[in-house]
């Protein structure tokens, strides 16, 4: 029995993490140059989503929108700590359609809808990471978890939010325009010219944009990059396209399905 | 074959062990801590009771520092010095105060992650890995070879099983992958253990402090402050509107006599999980105003500097931490490239 239990101290040629847990291994496959290009230029879109007004850094953000986001991290810790371990899972299912998955889809498309701002899915990742550190995780592997979870679950999101704005999760096409504030009309048009068009399938569209960008976070970007890099983890490139190209799929379905519900508590909350 | 391996490997005996082995394993021993903890436990786990201990009194930068040199340590080094650091973590628990109701937090999330590892890697931990790791490979029990499509550990040679005798490639349980499953555990749980002790030893405002001190920017550090303090509301959420459903006489639990009516019983259930989300969620987001006002009335983001009622300053207490902590640190660093010491592979 011992010779079992300390079997393991003999097996210090493999590869070693270099530091914080984190083994840098290079061998992965999608090359590592490709995911440096994205996230640098994810880090330049936040940059910019991100940027300083009137010396304030998320100059564009409003406090109401850390609320937002605050309450959607708390939503998403109780979901996956608490609820998402209960949920019965089928090794030979949740390989290829994670469905347990779909409360996160809900919670961080309902933290984008609420926001409606470029680096809002960005932002509620950081902190949903940042809060799973500190309560379970711990900070191995750091700071790589961070760029894991902001590029992997939220940078497609973000961009998309560019051109949806505050009319993401609605039926319309276009953020409104503003109205005056003062009690009067905006200028040279009544209300109905200011609305923009609307169409309701466009809400589907961004639930399942949504759902299949986060559902490819783990089979695409972790089995592919991340998780070879960070923890020396290794597959084949035949169970990563399967993996990847199944969880696609399952990501737009379960969006679609999450897409009515945030559009309805947009509606409540806001 | 013994008249107890025809018993256990007569094919509906071996395919019902290995069926419900997979699927309920993990589900029931976390359901079990679900019943021990509760929903009140992890309340408790954001909600900060005070004391009077040298942990209480020590800078929260220096908990925080706590929490990141043990996972640090713990990943680059073998599981024996884990869990020599995971005991005296949890020994440091003994200066917190209402000891024993941390511990049932704890405690039972401890055991989770080691029943829950244990049992994963006792049926997936690669056969490469584990006969690279410990030599030789014993399985406990073997599962039908069907199951190998699901990428359950299996060898690539001849192997022993008990009651069975010597089986071509045989798929299953193994003692080496449970073995593994609970060194690598000692990983995660030295972390869960630091980051408790950061919870329940620092008031939320003080952690914030920290953070803000350490060049965080006030907008992040509102947020996860605000995030952290949530949970409770939203477990406190999750309770009125399942007990709001059980009153009105719904039951969650899918029940069925025959498979139509089970069938249904699903549907029906899943509708008022999806109800009872969609109501936690409203019930959540419905006071995001109010606190918006709130924060801005106080004067959150008025000014870039900031000034605190409740300042926090390095002691001389907090230097020795200090200086222990990066002495693990330095430590941990040369043991993990002396031979033997160093981690032994993650398959995650």
């Amino acid at each position: 029995m011992s010779s079992i239990l300390f079997a393991a101290t003999t097996t210090t040629t493999k590869p070693q993490p270099i530091w914080n847990g984190v083994y840098f291994n290079l061998s992965t496959i999608i090359p590592w140059y490709v995911v440096l290009i994205f996230t640098v230029l994810y880090f330049g879109l936040l940059a910019w989503a991100w940027r300083p007004r009137e010396g304030r850094p998320f100059g564009s953000f409003k406090t109401i929108d850390f609320v937002y986001i605050a309450l959607m991290a708390a939503l998403t810790i109780v979901y996956n700590f608490f609820i998402s371990p209960l949920i019965p899972k089928v090794g030979s299912v949740t390989t290829y359609f994670y469905y347990p998955l779909i409360g996160e889809i809900f919670l961080i498309g309902l933290a984008a809808a609420l926001v409606g701002k470029p680096g809002a899915a960005g932002l509620a990742m950081f902190i949903y990471t940042l809060l799973s550190d500190i309560i379970h995780y711990g900070f191995g592997g750091e700071p790589f978890w961070f760029i894991y979870e902001m590029t992997a679950y939220g940078a497609l999101i973000d961009l998309w939010l560019i051109y949806r704005g505050e009319a993401f999760f609605t039926p319309y096409l276009k953020p409104p325009r503003a109205l005056a504030t003062d009690g009067g009309e905006a200028e040279g048009e009544s209300e109905e010219e200011a609305r923009p068009p609307r169409s309701s399938w466009i809400i589907f569209a961004d639930g399942a944009l949504s759902g299949a960008w986060m559902s490819l976070a783990y089979p695409f970007w972790w089995r592919g990059f991340w998780g070879t890099f960070v923890t020396g983890y290794k597959t084949t490139v035949q169970f990563w396209a399967v993996t990847s190209a199944a969880a696609l799929g399952a990501g737009i379905v379960m969006g679609i399905i999450v897409a009515p519900l945030i559009y309805y508590i947009k509606q409540v909350a806001t | 074959m013994s008249e107890l391996g025809a018993i256990l490997y007569n094919p509906a005996v071996n395919w019902t062990i290995a069926l419900v082995y997979l699927l309920w394993g993990p589900a029931l021993v976390i359901y079990l801590i679900f019943k021990l903890i509760g929903f009140r436990g992890y309340m408790s786990l954001f909600r900060y009771a005070g004391g009077s201990t040298f942990l209480y009194r020590l800078d929260p930068r220096v908990k925080i520092l706590l929490s990141i040199v043990v996972t640090t340590v713990a990943a680059m080094t073998v599981w024996w010095i884990s869990a020599i650091i995971f005991i005296a973590v949890m020994a440091l628990y003994a200066f917190t105060t209402n000891v024993g109701e941390k511990m049932r937090i704890v405690v039972p999330l401890v055991l989770a992650s080691f029943i829950g590892t244990a049992w994963a890697q006792s049926i997936i931990a690669p056969y490469s890995y584990l006969v690279y790791d410990f030599g030789q490979v014993h399985f406990i029990y073997a599962f039908p070879q069907a199951l190998s499509a699901l990428g359950l550990t299996q060898a690539n040679e001849t192997a022993y099983v008990p009651f069975l005798g010597y089986v071509e490639n045989p798929v299953g349980l193994t003692w080496e992958g449970i073995i593994y499953g609970l060194q690598i555990t000692f990983r995660a749980v030295a972390a869960i253990a630091s980051g408790l002790l950061l919870i329940f030893t620092t008031q939320p405002s003080d952690i914030l402090t920290a953070l803000e001190k350490s060049g965080l920017p006030i907008e992040l550090g509102f947020t996860l402050l605000l995030a952290v303090s949530s949970v409770p509301k939203v477990l406190e959420a999750s309770m009125t509107t399942l007990n709001a459903l059980k009153a009105r006489g719904v039951d969650l639990r899918p029940r069925g006599g025959t498979p139509f009516a089970a069938i249904a019983s699903i549907g029906s259930s899943i509708k008022y999980v999806l109800l009872a989300l969609v109501t936690i969620v409203v019930l959540t987001v419905k006071d995001a105003g109010q606190i918006a006002i709130a924060a801005e009335v106080r004067g959150f983001r008025a000014s870039r500097h900031r000034t605190y009622y409740r300042d926090i300053k390095m002691g001389r207490a907090d230097y020795i931490a200090l200086g222990l902590l990066l002495a693990l640190l330095a430590l941990g660093i040369y043991l993990s490239g002396v031979p033997g010491f160093g981690a032994i592979p993650y398959n995650p």
